[in-house]
């Protein structure tokens, strides 16, 4: 009893709900248990601030939270900052039973679900069993908060010996660690023997991932879709079922997949943005614009929120304007403002979105006057840009692209050319899918068999053809890193490390190939590095 | 509804969040005049009674935001692995006020380690329902057990009371005619009880359920079969 009642004492807590009442009232029970350190908020994006500075053991979230972003947002946004400690416990109160919200919620799970209405007692025994399951993880925690991943891999095969109890949670984390760590094969193979235990839902998610770090496509594809038909809420399946249909070449199944998905959860940014482009493709303007504003209006107060993200929006905005979408096309006039605003403050020193926003702003007015002097300062100002020190971002890339559909002029094109000459043909290409999966398969032969030059080439022509699939710039990243240990340096060329790092710019921090491919960028940094340091 | 742009069931999940906020409120309320009054016999009964209430006003909500959302078919499942013996130390302390004041023994057997694959929430709440409703008929015991039995996991729930009625027994939980829900108080519990059981597949085989009299206390037997 004295040692729960310490226990309790030295663990801090977040308490977050929008309704006063309930939060006084959890406060209230969670200091008769003896806590000391007791934080409330009633919002999360002061939650966000206040955990940032305590990093607290216990962080009890209402799922409802009124105007504000939602529990499970809430804990989507502190992993996408990298916020959330591994051995922080996140618990979700509902009000509803939790598989309502378990659906969505595949990719962010929250350790544990608490069910309103609960009483003092059955609070306790909740958190009595969360810190007795927290305790026992504790030494794998530890090793991932200091960055040693292979060290909390041989401490999930050590601590199920000791305790039986610790055996599926560690498998959990094992299959988590291998494929942020890029070891798909693995991976899958943790999670496939917990799949012939039993076929859970996040082991047959991690099976999935595996496969696309693999390659294996159409096992991807049958994964992903088993899951759906198991649960149709299953939001994760979706997102990477519509990856695997682009990366497949099949975008007319990828993009009615993204819409059904939209419509059981519209809040999600990254998806949003993916609906945008793809309904782009299909010249299904309406919807292009209408998901490029809602992503827009979910960046308010997410870390997601890309620069690329306002500068699609302004040219599927422009589309609108001068297409004939009856009275869309004339309110869209008064849409540009607020997103230059919105620019200029979150962005104050970003040089090519500045460039890329005054160049949109130019063509608005050559567009409304076709005149010799606005093309003259069109002109002008993409001859400047060819001036750029930097390699040109791809938002501006973009711009100078949709700048070219615009104006048929042949002097201005032949600008474009000399601006974006390169960008274009690598961002550009026609895309290929089948092409492209093809190289991939046999760059992944080739690495096999370990010819990482041979494999290189292939990885490359792969990426040039779907400039936009991470897994195969993964691929790459993988192969020049092998090149630069065996002291191939010269096969490490600059131009692909930035087709790599261009191709994986997107991913998001939660994303498990995010850390792999920084680290293997800072390896093979470090590696290009020694051997310049040896010839001299 | 449509004309008015207000769909159903955001409105329920309103509602929903509203009433469950306001019962938590209501049973934290209790709890903290359970700590401060005395107990005689009369308060020990009107507090177990207020609790009873509360716990069947949240299940039936559950059941019907539940059963509105999935049709009366396909329910969604969140299974994971879980322990029995923390399944159940979680019964025990939700209904540790109510099982204080009508002074009723529980007991528990439950295999050493025993874990099983199943969605904690729904079979909790299924379990709760059946608990809340045996320490209301029962006379001083209750007595649950875990077990596995031939590769299925069986959860017994015994009592003392008079047991199920006849009428009960007889009829298949699965098949709830219109006035059995109506008219009998544990009916829409047993129906929704007989749906998460079913939900739980492996093997080819589904999860029941099972009402019985007698057994080790002599009073009705709840069994839950998950394979």
């Amino acid at each position: 009893m004295n040692n729960s009642f310490n226990r309790f004492s030295e663990i801090s807590f977040l308490i977050i709900d929008d309704f006063s009442e309930f939060r006084l009232s959890l406060k209230n029970m969670v200091e008769s248990f003896g806590a000391r350190h007791v934080d409330t908020c009633t919002n999360a994006e002061d939650a966000l601030e206040v955990y940032a500075e305590h990093y607290h053991k216990i962080i009890l979230v209402d799922y409802n939270l009124g105007e504000s972003l939602s529990g499970l947002q809430f804990l989507e946004e502190l992993n996408h900052r990298n916020l959330l400690k591994a051995d922080t416990i996140f618990i979700l109160i509902t009000g509803e039973t939790a598989m309502d919200l378990v659906m969505g919620a595949l990719e962010y799970r929250p350790d544990d679900y608490l069910a309103k209405p609960f009483t003092r007692n059955s609070l306790k025994a909740r958190l009595d069993k969360l810190i007795k399951h927290n305790e026992i993880l504790q030494p794998i925690y530890t090793s991932l908060n200091s960055k040693k991943p292979n060290q909390a891999l041989s401490l999930c095969d050590a601590l199920p010996l000791k305790n039986k109890r610790a055996a599926m949670p560690c498998l959990k984390i094992k299959g988590d660690i291998l494929l942020k760590s890029g070891q798909y094969a693995k991976a899958a193979n943790v999670y496939s023997s917990v799949i012939e235990q039993r076929e859970l839902n996040w082991a047959l998610m991690g099976l999935a991932k595996s496969y696309a770090g693999l390659g294996m496509l159409p096992k991807v594809k049958n994964l992903a879709e088993r899951i759906i038909c198991k649960n149709k809420y299953a939001l994760a399946a979706y997102d990477l079922l519509s990856e695997t249909y682009c990366n497949l070449g099949d975008y007319e199944q990828a993009y009615s997949l993204l819409k059904t998905a939209i419509e059981i959860s519209p809040n999600s940014l990254i998806r949003q943005r993916q609906l945008g482009h793809l309904a782009l493709r299909y010249l299904d303007i309406e919807t292009s614009y209408m998901a490029f504003k809602k992503a827009l209006q979910l960046g308010k107060s997410s870390v997601k929120i890309l620069p690329d993200d306002y500068i699609s929006t302004l040219q599927v905005i422009t589309i609108v304007q001068f297409g004939s979408f009856g009275a869309l096309s004339r309110r869209a006039p008064k849409e540009y403002s607020p997103i230059y605003r919105t620019i200029t403050k979150n962005y104050p020193n970003n040089i090519q979105l500045k460039t890329a926003v005054e160049l949109h702003q130019i063509l608005l007015k050559y567009l409304s006057n076709k005149s010799d002097d606005n093309l003259e300062i069109i002109a002008t100002f993409l001859k400047n840009i060819s001036n750029h020190p930097d390699k040109l971002k791809p938002f501006l890339v973009s711009e100078i692209a949709f700048i070219e559909k615009y104006i048929e002029e042949k002097s201005i094109i032949d600008i474009i050319d000399e601006t974006i000459g390169i960008e274009k043909s690598e961002l550009f290409t026609q895309e290929n899918a089948k092409k492209s999966q093809n190289y991939n398969r046999q760059g992944m032969l080739k690495f096999k068999q370990q010819d990482y030059i041979t494999a290189k080439n292939s990885f490359k022509t792969a990426l040039l053809n779907s400039p936009s699939n991470a897994n195969i710039a993964l691929n790459l990243l993988q192969c020049l890193y092998k090149l630069a240990l065996s002291g191939e340096k010269k096969q490490v060329e600059s131009t692909v490390l930035v087709l790599c790092s261009q191709s994986l710019e997107n991913l998001e921090p939660s994303d498990h190939r995010y850390a792999h491919s920084q680290n293997l960028i800072n390896h093979i940094k470090a590696q290009l590095a020694t051997q310049t340091g040896n010839i001299k | 509804m449509k004309e008015t742009g207000i769909d159903f069931s955001t409105v329920l999940g309103a509602s929903m969040h509203d009433m469950k906020n306001s019962l938590c409120m209501l049973l934290q309320s209790i709890d903290l005049i359970n700590d401060k009054i005395d107990h005689d016999n009369q308060t020990r009964a009107e507090l177990a009674q207020i609790h009873y209430e509360i716990a069947r006003v949240n299940s039936n909500l559950l059941q019907l935001l539940a059963l509105y959302k999935n049709d009366n078919k396909n329910l969604p499942l969140n299974v994971e692995e879980h322990y029995l013996d923390e399944l159940i130390d979680e019964l025990w302390a939700k209904n540790e006020m109510y099982i204080n004041n009508k002074e009723i023994e529980c007991i528990c057997e439950i295999e050493d380690d025993l874990a099983w694959f199943f969605d904690l929430d729904l079979v909790s709440n299924l379990l709760n329902d059946i608990l809340v409703n045996a320490l209301r008929y029962t006379k001083t015991k209750i007595l649950i057990t875990a077990k596995t039995v031939d590769t299925i996991l069986e959860i017994n729930i015994y009592d003392d009371g008079d047991g199920y009625p006849e009428a009960m027994l007889n009829s298949p939980t699965d098949k709830m005619s219109t006035t059995n829900l109506i008219h009998n108080r544990t009916g829409l519990g047993l129906y929704f009880a007989n749906l998460i059981a079913n939900a739980h597949e492996a093997n080819n085989l589904k999860g029941s359920i099972e009402l019985n009299n007698g057994g080790l206390l002599g009073g009705s037997i709840f069994t839950l079969k998950i394979p």
